[in-house]
């Protein structure tokens, strides 16, 4: 699958082309408003990450092209600045999803994946890992086509942590995707300790070998 | 005081100082004169009526001249030489029936070999009632001026002064943070007109000074976002390495926990700039009542975790019309500081009644209660808040024009909202 990132901060385009190489995706860079337009009109892409503020220009205007040309692939916006308005206009223009800067990687990984999935949508828009099934429209979890009894928090934390599959995703991440701002109110991510435990025992007792990895001290990983 | 009664305190002070001085001063002055000048008539009389004395034969022609002149008396005296001496006494006048005082002057003169004394009198009534009648007008005069002085005065420096009272009017009223430029008065009067000027200048230096504050901090807390997006993203990367020993990863946690308490606090102190520079505009009809379930809605998971139950009393449904994203950060901060500050199985109670919403929880009373709603204050050190939620709280109340209060009663935080 291949993903253009618009953005102008080098080392930031950096990280995220080196993120998202461990999964099976193509990236291309642009750094310039010029660069990413001349990229658009001759490739496809599944999904850009489109950063707003660009030394050349306005994100936006990178938008409305996208828009005129009817090349709107999954877009997702990058902003420094975090504004309501900002958000509303390139929704409204037609980007698929907004991400506040400063990111978690995962965070990004997990919006890459949930729009590609929403635009591969094909009448059945699940995500499978040999036995393990996520009914993304049901939000339903099957092991060997046996229903996992899953809490919305314990979803919602399956479905981060395969968006991110083969890759550590820190409690840190996990904590913001889950509980956003709220999670400020913990001194620690007991929490997350807590609700990953009952995930782990109810894949287990669905006969589902154990993907989720502790990594000591930072996290997690989906392994398969 | 006024500075107006101050000014013409001093004034009525003075005048009435120099009426008490001067008009004693004036009155003996005046008298001196009179007495002086009469004194001189008298020596005057004496001169003339030695030129007479060789007219005068006999006995008989003496006696006639006295009666003539009542002034002159001649007395035979066996005391001589008698020397000239001044003196002033007093007689009873049979006419007037009253005493009447006289200066007079005794001197010795020889007629026809005979020695006499003579005395010329001149009464000095006359001239005191005229002294006293100039000291009158004096004084009249003087209170006169005083008093039309002091009316003048009043009613110029009422006139004078307006621009004055116009200017620190205005100056009271006006508010750096709200009110873009300030009018002031232009006064006809150079010292007021000064004043105004110097003080325009000075507001519009403050406010450029402040806007620019303002302004640096939302641009800073901006161009913080990319380096801290890259710092994060480093550390996420270094994260997936394939051997990370346990040291390794509890120096990247630190730094991963230490970064997001930067991004919150970066993100805090944006939130801060933004709703001090106004740029939550948009106003809405909202119902107090839904706007809270949403925002618990994003810490009922909090809570449980935490064991504590929230309650709602909605006793009366109110609307409020405000910014519906500052009011549920304003509902969202208010909540989360109640869940941080509740120990554990206990209960937040929310009330909407009347105008107002007030949140109680149990918890430890405040170290500096007077401080809870200063940046970075000191109480919030000691957990992982960021010592911006009460800050951002307060500002908003400010900026939307809505009390806030805080106490501290029967071992429960209370804070109370009326809209």
């Amino acid at each position: 699958m291949k993903i253009l990132i618009v953005e102008d901060e080098r080392e930031l385009a950096k990280s995220m082309v080196q993120y998202l190489r461990q999964e099976s995706y193509v990236c291309e860079t642009a750094y310039t408003a010029q660069e990413a337009l001349e990229k658009i009109l001759l490739h496809e892409y599944d999904c850009i990450l489109l950063d707003i503020t660009l030394p050349d220009g306005n994100g936006f205007t990178i938008l409305e092209k996208l828009k005129k040309e009817e090349k709107l692939e999954g877009v997702i916006i990058i902003s420094a600045k975090n504004s309501l308005d900002d958000k509303i206009k390139g929704l409204n223009l037609g980007a698929d999803d907004y991400l506040a800067k400063p990111f978690h990687l995962s965070e990004m990984g997990a919006r890459i994946s949930a729009v590609i999935r929403r635009k591969r949508f094909d009448g059945n828009n699940s995500i499978s890992v040999h036995e393990l099934t996520i009914d993304l429209l049901g939000k339903v979890t099957t092991v060997n086509n046996l229903l996992v009894d899953l809490t919305r928090k314990e979803y919602d934390l399956l479905l981060f942590l395969i968006s991110n599959k083969n890759r550590v995703v820190s409690k840190n991440a996990i904590a913001e995707h889950l509980s956003g701002d709220a999670a400020e109110v913990f001194d620690n991510f007991d929490f997350i300790y807590a609700h990953m435990k009952n995930l782990k025992k109810k894949l287990a007792e669905a006969n589902c070998p154990d993907y989720i990895k502790t990594v000591y001290g930072l996290g997690y990983k989906f392994e398969a | 005081m006024k500075l107006l009664k101050r000014t013409v305190k001093n004034y009525i002070l003075y005048s009435a100082l120099l009426l008490l001085i001067c008009t004693p001063l004036y009155y003996l002055s005046i008298h001196r004169l009179f007495v002086n000048e009469m004194e001189e008539e008298l020596f005057h009389h004496k001169n003339n009526f030695k030129k007479t004395l060789d007219k005068l034969e006999n006995e008989k022609d003496i006696q006639l001249y006295q009666l003539i002149n009542e002034e002159f008396q001649l007395k035979e005296t066996s005391k001589w030489p008698i020397s000239d001496s001044l003196f002033t006494y007093s007689q009873y006048d049979s006419l007037e029936k009253t005493f009447v005082p006289y200066r007079a002057l005794r001197t010795g003169v020889t007629v026809q070999g005979t020695r006499y004394e003579l005395l010329i009198r001149e009464s000095i009534v006359g001239n005191t009632k005229l002294v006293t009648a100039i000291v009158a007008i004096q004084t009249t005069l003087l209170v006169l001026m005083l008093i039309g002085f002091i009316l003048i005065n009043r009613k110029l420096s009422k006139v004078v002064w307006d621009p004055f009272y116009t200017i620190l009017e205005k100056l009271k009223n006006y508010q750096i943070d709200k009110d873009l430029t300030i009018d002031l008065p232009h006064s006809s009067t150079a010292e007021f007109r000064d004043l105004s000027e110097a003080l325009v200048h000075l507001v519009n230096k403050s406010r450029d000074a402040y806007l620019s504050q303002k302004e640096f901090t939302e641009n800073a807390s901006h161009e913080l976002q990319t380096p801290l997006a890259i710092f994060r993203s480093k550390l996420e990367l270094l994260m997936q390495g394939a051997d990370i020993s346990s040291e390794q990863a509890e120096l990247i946690s630190s730094l991963l926990n230490a970064t997001d308490r930067i991004v919150r606090l970066n993100k805090n102190l944006l939130l801060l700039s933004k709703i001090e520079n106004r740029q939550f505009l948009s106003r809405q009809e909202i119902l107090l009542s839904s706007a809270l379930t949403q925002s618990l809605g994003l810490y009922k998971q909090m809570a449980q975790e935490k064991e504590i139950k929230i309650t709602t009393h909605i006793i009366s449904e109110i609307a409020v019309k405000t910014n519906p994203s500052l009011l549920e950060i304003l509902l969202s901060n208010l909540i989360s500081n109640a869940i941080r500050y509740t120990p554990a199985q206990n209960e937040v109670r929310i009330e909407i009644e009347k105008k107002s919403i007030t949140i109680r929880n149990p918890g430890e009373p405040f170290n500096f209660p007077n401080k809870i709603f200063d940046r970075f204050n000191r109480e919030s050190r000691t957990t992982q808040g960021n010592g911006l939620g009460l800050a951002i709280v307060k500002k908003i109340c400010d900026t939307e024009g809505i009390p806030i209060t805080y106490h501290y009663s029967q071992g429960s935080h209370l804070f109370s909202i009326d809209f």
